[in-house]
């Protein structure tokens, strides 16, 4: 039963990293293409659209961090573990540990930063989108790192 | 040199070394530096790490990656293979000499090594062994080639090298293309020298006008993505990010509308996967710009600089030195993390040895790009080992003419400086 519902939340998660990812990567094509082709053509350049991608930036980075932390695709140095590979688990293990204070460092400084934004109201200047929306992105991405983590560390010890 | 740096040092290293990712290793050296020897708040580490991904130009990170992924999943590749091997392969030794002109093209387009070793490995490998060529030289051949990938614009080590040191981009993408052809060069004339009097392989009779013409026209979409790069940029129509983009909207559209390789699912797949790849590398600028934060409070450049310039004095032994340094981190360390780690420490170095930053921009991508391929710890190797069912010290040593070479010309690059930056000169890139 909890498996169940353990894989639904997987699925959930998964399906929503996806598709955020990949709209936002596209709005931020389409909007600098547009940018382009409007500046050549039109002499005329959308203001928005370097606050847009500043933005794209920042949930991109993050969400995918969420996404390479459950692929395994974390750039990391493995010198140690290529000429001893059994060492490997251990390194794992602790490695991940390490994650998952980030992960909490991630939620609770990611929750001042926002709140504090929230307090004062501020906004970006030409979209007018309150800066606390962007901020938030760092406690809820935080949370699932912490989750992604967790699910690693669980695969981890089952295929023991 | 203080007990402080030596602690955060050891951290850094100590954490690298034992299999925790390289943006993680670098956030908890700044963070037990802050909290330990400087007593700065953590708020203050976690703005940093925010702030430093709200720049603009992060962006053409992400854009380059996207348009080598669409280009190597599509059907681009194929296509510029075709087109190196109708342009050589007639030459003794020549399907060789096309492996190595193959990644030359798709270098122009891709900004990595990874992604080239695995786009032509996987075709020319199989492909050479069949023709007869040797598995060493086939093996060193196609582990190596894909350095150019870095070496060749667009790159992104050069990349990162302009975003720390307010070097052009632009400018820097110049640079590459001299180190880059004298490598096609040099692997050609050997290629040649090796198998000039072989008659055991495999060459194909010089194309007709019109085969060689048929070949041009279907890779006329492959070759003209290489000119909207290029001719954007160096035209100065385009600024670097511009082309990215553009790139990208234009692979997208020859996939799905004229090569017809793709469908919404695949585009799907390509967009998140190359958003996860940029992601890990801008978690890494995130985690070097708070590892930055901390040595410039503890002004750590600087004291290394005082000491460099009080022990070297001539600017040969300083490059020497340097090249020597950044070749045994290449042994251990990739393009990226070392890019971002070392450049805020070697760039106030520059200046009191006379060296331009653009020139060193060069010498340190090309110097790291040689370390994909050099024992113990060359991405390559391991990738071409595998795709070659070969282990790992089998294609270590057929690598060694291969580094050889690209080490020559890299040694060659260091002492004359009037040759690497003519091209961005002449383009009017300071």
């Amino acid at each position: 039963m909890l498996g169940k519902i353990l894989k639904k939340i997987d699925a959930f998660i998964t399906h929503l990293e996806e598709w955020t990812l990949f709209v936002i990567v596209m709005a931020a094509l389409v909007s600098l293409f547009a940018n382009v082709v409007l500046r050549y053509g039109f002499n005329y350049t959308l203001a928005w659209s370097e606050e847009l991608v500043r933005i794209v930036i920042i949930y991109s980075t993050f969400i995918g961090a969420s996404v390479a932390v459950k692929q395994r695709a974390m750039i990391k140095i493995d010198a140690i573990v290529q000429i001893f590979p059994r060492l490997k688990p251990a390194l794992t293990f602790y490695s991940d540990i390490l994650m998952l204070v980030f992960a909490c460092m991630m939620t609770f400084y990611g929750y001042k930063m926002a709140y504090q934004q929230m307090l004062t109201h501020q906004k970006t200047i030409i979209m007018q989108i309150p800066l606390v929306v962007v901020y938030s992105i760092m406690p809820v991405v935080g949370v699932m790192i912490f989750i992604r983590t967790m699910q690693v560390m669980i695969q981890d010890i089952k295929n023991r | 040199m203080q007990l402080s740096d030596l602690v955060i040092l050891c951290i850094l290293l100590g954490c690298m070394a034992t299999y925790v990712p390289v943006f993680l290793s670098l956030f908890f050296a700044s963070a037990i530096g802050f909290v330990v020897f400087l007593d700065y708040p953590l708020a203050l580490l976690a703005q940093t790490l925010f702030r430093s991904l709200d720049k603009f130009p992060l962006v053409v990170v992400l854009f380059f990656i996207l348009c080598g992924n669409i280009m190597s999943k599509g059907k681009t590749v194929e296509k510029l293979i075709n087109l190196a091997n109708a342009l050589v392969s007639w030459l003794p030794g020549g399907l060789g000499m096309a492996g190595v002109i193959g990644c030359g093209l798709f270098g122009a387009i891709s900004g990595s090594t990874v992604a080239t070793v695995v786009a032509l490995g996987g075709f020319m490998i199989p492909a050479l062994i069949k023709n007869g060529y040797d598995e060493d030289y086939t093996l060193g051949l196609m582990a190596t080639s894909p350095n150019l990938g870095v070496i060749i614009p667009p790159s992104i080590g050069m990349i990162f090298y302009s975003m720390i040191s307010n070097v052009s981009l632009e400018g820097l993408f110049i640079t590459g293309f001299i180190p880059g052809l004298m490598i096609i060069c040099l692997v050609c004339i050997y290629t040649f020298m090796v198998y000039r009097k072989r008659d055991d392989i495999n060459t194909v009779p010089m194309p007709s006008f019109n085969q060689l013409f048929a070949i041009f026209k279907e890779g006329f979409w492959a070759v003209m993505l290489i000119v909207i790069i290029f001719g954007g940029i160096f035209s100065g129509a385009f600024t670097a990010n511009e082309a990215a983009v553009v790139a990208s909207a234009y692979a997208f559209f020859v996939e799905i509308f004229i090569y017809r390789s793709m469908r919404f699912k695949e585009v799907k797949e390509i967009t998140v996967s190359s958003a996860v790849t940029s992601a890990t590398l801008l978690l890494i600028v995130a985690g070097a710009t708070c590892f930055g934060r901390y040595l410039t409070f503890e002004n750590i450049p600087n004291r290394v600089a005082e000491i460099v310039v009080s022990n070297i004095n001539s600017p040969i032994v300083f490059l020497l030195a340097m090249n020597i340094l950044l070749l045994v981190i290449g042994m251990f360390m990739d393009i990226i993390s070392a890019t971002l780690i070392l450049g805020p420490v070697f760039l106030p170095l520059l200046a009191p040895f006379n060296v331009d930053p653009m020139h060193f921009g060069l010498i340190m991508t090309v110097n790291l790009a040689i370390g994909y391929t050099t024992p113990p710890m060359g991405v390559s190797l391991f990738i071409t080992g595998s795709l070659g069912q070969r282990d790992i010290l089998y294609v270590s040593r057929a690598v060694m003419p291969f580094v050889a070479i690209q080490v020559a010309v890299l040694f060659f690059l260091t002492y004359f400086p009037q040759i690497v930056l003519f091209l961005p000169r002449l383009f009017g890139y300071q």
